[in-house]
């Protein structure tokens, strides 16, 4: 175990003698964690490593041996010179979505889940109830019936079709309401209204402020969704102008006339596609407060 | 559903986010503010949700028919009363698809919590090191599409190209195929998970191990026997969000399927809708089966919550 | 979805081409409202490999009718159910893609439309077999663009060493997997796939099959036919002894066994030589193709894998310039030597089969000069189904699960065969489609 764990930080333990004198049992959670961490991130590491490989060396060298024989910029060169560049362009149509998609939805569910939380009204309860009733119907089932709605107002296959159904997520409202009750003291309210502030500006300048960590929350995750979501641009467009990233990647993924699978350019692909969001997460770990789900939720 | 007031959980979840009880709601005075905070999404969810699966419903009880002629050009929507619902019942590949979903469930949300659970508790541990870099690595599968972590791990799992004893294991045996979808599943969100549990813990009021250190509790006694029972709220949402997901199990299988015999177009229920509305473009049967899981799904939550509710009732005492 | 559906092999003109544009252009002028000075602008959805030279080509020379190529997310049925999914919406493109199996369910979904006022007489150009692909009760809802018949590719450097050649009868190919398989116990002749109901139709099409038959406008459906039992009980035979493996292709441990030289011998199609390039790049040059093994000694006859046409969508506003630009790309041989060369077609048109691009061999197999002749013989040989059924999504769709199935679990795939009838049969009924039996 001592080996194991000075092998993963050398320089870390040197600078700490007291620390690998300390026991087994202050090592097994640090041992869990990187097992745990290996198991997540050695599928990853493998985009990484098999990135630089040709499509040939991809099925001829040991898989976590990385070759480095340029492969590695032949793929993102082949990549990004791929039909004219598309995948700059589908990078761009994911950018969109999401933080479109992201920044509307969060928007949307601010307001009605402070409303929600904060204020009664009739129908207040009804509308919250459908809302949880709503996060149970799965994508799938609704993609379809969406689309065909949709097409009959001849609004499919734009960044409209994709946007609209996204603009507002159940899960995210619901969480809003939530923390919007848990947050949002009463009294400050009811101080603001003897001061004679409106209910606008109570919304916008105490509730909103007090709701930020929950909306930067809920836009991360409406991000992550809108980002990795492919069935419903799948079923909305037909333009691969307009795909994002997952639906430009399926499409390199599975075999097409003339070529099969492209698997070099999907896995540079894949990696440039992950690494946006690697880096949104790193910046962003602190706001990124899921509690305030957890607490809420009354079971 | 999902959210009925308790009491007895509320106080155990965090200090700050104890619920106002109604009676101190504050009394408003009359504004349209509310209604016109509210309006945008009952819109937006009227048009987009509630719309298509009222009209996904009519579906589901109309079947196409073709005209006359050999290739019977002009089809037809006519009404097929419960036919598609009846269909749906009496095929013995949707029950056969549901069992499978139920064994991916019964293995993936066990393992699910146990290694979320697992992994927060480790993260929160005292001397535990490296507690950022794990969390980073063990949330990072979670920003990987679905759609791409099926193609990843079937190169992890195919001898050829496994670096995981693919030449040795056969992850695509008619066993073996449901650790290696369930895997593939639990890998993309044990760490969305873990970290819910992370906050959850995070959040405990530190004053509550205090006591219990300087009586000489073990760390490990602290995890089991106070941090434990105080997240019970939160891992009885993580079974919830797993619960659900299990019965949405669809981009795994799917993304696995052309890789191996062991995986048919109707795995599992969503992927039989899926070939249904998208293969076999028959959108009615697809819409009737949704249905029947739609109701099954409520079922499955209500059972979870209504256990969950035992659960933690009984630990707080 | 992610089957690997076919490739080209192309089809065109050469001789006729002049009268056929200008019939087409005539016919153009009376049925189109377009003011004549004005671009029409037309979408085509296509999924070739070499296809936007054909379309830069024929823009270059059209500026009146722009044609925009649209690759589609997904190839085959993924794409054809989105037509007519799409064609309720009005949304689909002018020109589509159309594997010619899945012809008669779009006709029957009124997806494309006939085009036989628009078209030359295409009689003088294609074969009764390429046109019985695209007509259906005196109807033309396309021009076929190519013929793909099935071929049988191996690795001689292989075979060679084991002193083997060819086979030519699929008895000898049987005795070839077990002396393959002895020798080199890693080794294999072959894969028999369950993702590739078109390879399968394509070897029953040669032991005599007929799964769809019509007479008036009666179906009658023989899947479970004597002669596809007679194909799957000898590849049951084949598996079951181990000297093929059962693994599906198109994965990349099938590429990995392709390129390492697990397998060595692939029963494939004349587009083959535009795949291998992804599929198993090291071993180019080292394939060679040859005649399918025949079922009676000297029998030359040979199903098909592929193939396809272009069909114009009921949704298109400008019909008579589409089709225009149809006839153009597979009926003529300016259209079809570019295909030839970018995306190794092997045409349809009779007249583009004696096309100086077809001297050439695919670049994959330099070692073979005569590949194309081998096609063109190949292709007088074809026999197919009378027609493709309406549903022949479900039929495919069922072979996939069905067989899949049967070799994971080791059952016969004989009944695998009765599966896929009973699940054809009731599907049509269900649709309304007249069933005898």
């Amino acid at each position: 175990m001592t080996t194991l764990q000075s092998r993963a930080t050398p320089t870390r333990t040197a600078t700490r003698g007291g620390f690998t004198l300390r026991g087994k049992a202050h090592l097994i959670p640090t041992l869990i964690l990187i097992i745990g961490a290996l198991y997540c991130v050695i599928p990853v590491l493998w985009i990484l490593i098999a990135a630089t490989k040709s499509n040939s060396e991809l099925f001829s060298t040991p898989p976590l041996l990385p070759q480095f024989d340029g492969s590695f910029w032949t793929n993102i060169h082949d990549l990004l010179s791929y039909n004219n560049g598309i995948f700059g362009r589908w990078a761009l149509n994911s950018i969109i979505y999401a933080i479109g998609g992201g920044v509307l939805s969060t928007i949307i569910a601010g307001a009605a889940g402070y409303a929600l939380g904060k204020y009664r009204f009739r129908g207040s309860v009804w509308i919250f109830r459908g809302i949880v009733a709503a996060v149970l119907l799965p994508q799938i089932m609704l993609a379809i019936p969406q689309f065909l709605l949709l097409a009959k107002f001849g609004m499919t296959n734009n960044y409209a079709a994709v946007l609209l159904p996204q603009l507002v997520s159940p899960f995210a409202v619901y969480l809003c309401k939530i923390y919007a009750e848990a947050s949002v003291p009463d009294e400050i309210m009811e101080a603001a209204r003897i001061d004679g502030g409106s209910e606008f500006r109570i919304f916008w300048s105490v509730g909103s402020r007090l709701m930020m960590p929950a909306l930067v929350t809920v836009f991360l995750l409406q991000f992550i969704g809108i980002w990795n979501n492919f069935l419903l641009p799948f079923v909305m467009l037909n333009n691969s102008q307009l795909y994002p990233l997952t639906l430009g990647l399926y499409g390199l993924m599975i075999i097409t006339g003339g070529q099969a699978a492209q698997y070099s350019i999907v896995i540079a692909g894949v990696l440039l596609s992950i690494i946006p969001l690697a880096i949104l997460f790193l910046s962003l770990q602190r706001y990124w407060k899921i509690d305030l789900i957890s607490g809420g939720v009354k079971i | 559903m999902a959210i009925v007031e308790d009491e007895a959980a509320a106080r155990t979840s965090t200090a700050r986010v104890v619920a106002p009880p109604t009676a101190r709601r504050p009394k408003a005075r009359k504004s349209f503010l509310p209604v016109a905070l509210v309006a945008p999404a009952v819109v937006l969810l009227v048009l987009f949700t509630v719309a298509p699966a009222i009209y996904a419903l009519i579906l589901s009880f109309l079947q196409m028919k073709v005209g006359s002629g050999l290739l019977g050009g002009g089809a037809t929507e006519v009404f097929a009363g419960f036919a598609n619902y009846v269909t749906t019942l009496t095929s013995g590949e949707f029950w056969a698809g549901l069992g499978r979903m139920l064994i991916v469930a019964l293995i993936g949300v066990p393992a699910t919590i146990f290694f979320a659970t697992l992994f927060a508790l480790c993260l929160d541990a005292k001397r535990a090191r490296l507690v950022g870099i794990t969390r980073l690595a063990i949330f990072l599968p979670y920003a990987v599409p679905g759609v791409v972590a099926s193609l990843l791990w079937g190169f992890m799992y195919l001898p050829a190209t496994s670096p995981i004893g693919g030449q040795i294991i056969n992850y695509f045996g008619t066993t073996g195929i449901f650790f290696s979808v369930t895997n593939v599943a639990v890998w993309g969100v044990v760490g969305f998970n873990m970290v819910i549990l992370y906050t959850a813990v995070r959040s405990l009021p530190p004053d509550l191990f205090e006591a219990a250190q300087l009586d000489g509790a073990s760390e490990f006694q602290i995890a089991v026997r106070i941090k434990l029972p105080l997240i019970a709220p939160a891992i009885t949402m993580v079974a919830l969000f797993s619960v659900i997901g299990a019965l949405q199990l669809f981009n795994e299988p799917t993304t696995l399927k052309p890789l191996a015999n062991a995986i048919s177009s109707t795995w599992v229920p969503l992927m039989r809708v899926y070939t249904e509305a998208f293969v076999n473009n028959s959108i009615y049967e697809g819409a009737a089966s949704s249905f029947i899981l739609i109701i099954m799904t409520v079922s499955a939550t209500v059972l979870v919550n209504v256990v969950g509710r035992r659960i933690a009732g009984r630990e707080t005492k | 979805m992610k089957k690997p559906t076919l490739k080209h092999v192309g089809a065109a003109v050469g001789v006729f081409a002049a009268a056929a544009m200008a019939l087409t252009g005539c016919s153009a002028s009376n049925s189109s409202t377009a003011d004549s000075n004005q671009v029409v602008h037309l979408t085509f959805t296509n999924w070739d490999g070499g296809m936007q030279a054909a379309v830069d080509q024929w823009n270059k020379a059209n500026p009146k009718i722009q044609i925009t190529l649209n690759k589609p997310s997904g190839t085959g049925y993924t794409l054809y159910n989105k037509l007519i999914t799409n064609n309720k919406a009005g949304t689909n493109p002018d020109i589509t893609e159309v594997e010619y199996q899945a012809l008669p369910a779009l006709i029957s979904s009124n997806v494309v439309i006939p085009l036989d006022k628009y078209l030359p007489d295409l009689s003088k150009n294609f074969t009764k077999s390429s046109l019985s692909q695209v007509q259906f009760q005196g109807k033309t809802y396309g021009v076929p663009q190519n013929i793909c018949p099935m071929v049988f590719f191996y690795r001689k450097d292989v075979f060679d060493s084991l002193g083997l050649t060819a086979p030519t009868t699929w008895d000898e190919y049987a005795k070839d997997a077990a002396i393959i398989h002895a020798a080199n116990p890693k080794q294999y002749i072959g894969n028999f796939t369950s993702t590739d109901p078109g390879w399968f139709a394509g070897l029953a099409q040669q032991a005599g099959a007929n799964w769809w038959t019509t007479s008036g406008n009666t179906w009658t459906v023989g899947i479970n036919d004597a002669a596809t039992k007679k194909v799957a009980d000898y590849w049951q035979g084949l598996v079951t002894q181990g000297v093929v493996t059962p693994e599906p292709s198109w994965t990349p441990q099938w590429s990995t066994d392709m390129n390492s030289g697990n397998i060595v011998g692939w029963v494939g199609a004349q587009w083959a030589p535009n795949q291998f390039p992804s599929v198993a790049k090291d071993t180019a040059g080292k394939w060679v193709a040859a005649t399918l093994p025949a079922w009676t000694a000297g029998d030359p006859t040979v199903g098909i894998w592929g193939g396809e046409t272009e069909a114009v969508t009921a949704n298109s506003k400008y019909p008579a310039q589409a089709a225009k630009f149809v006839n153009w790309l597979n009926n003529s041989n300016e259209a079809m030597t570019t295909l030839i060369t970018q995306a190794q077609v092997f045409p349809a048109a009779i007249a583009a089969q004696s096309l100086p691009a077809l001297k050439t061999p695919p670049p994959f197999m330099p070692n073979q000069p005569d590949y194309n002749t081998l096609m063109a013989t190949a292709a007088k040989n074809v026999r197919t189904f009378q027609i493709w059924g309406p549903d022949a999504n479900v039929t495919f769709d069922s072979y996939s699960n069905a067989f899949a199935a049967a070799l994971q679990n080791k059952t016969p795939l004989s009944a695998a065969l009765d599966v896929m009838q009973s699940a054809t049969v009731t599907d049509m009924k269900k649709l309304g489609f007249k069933v005898a039996g």
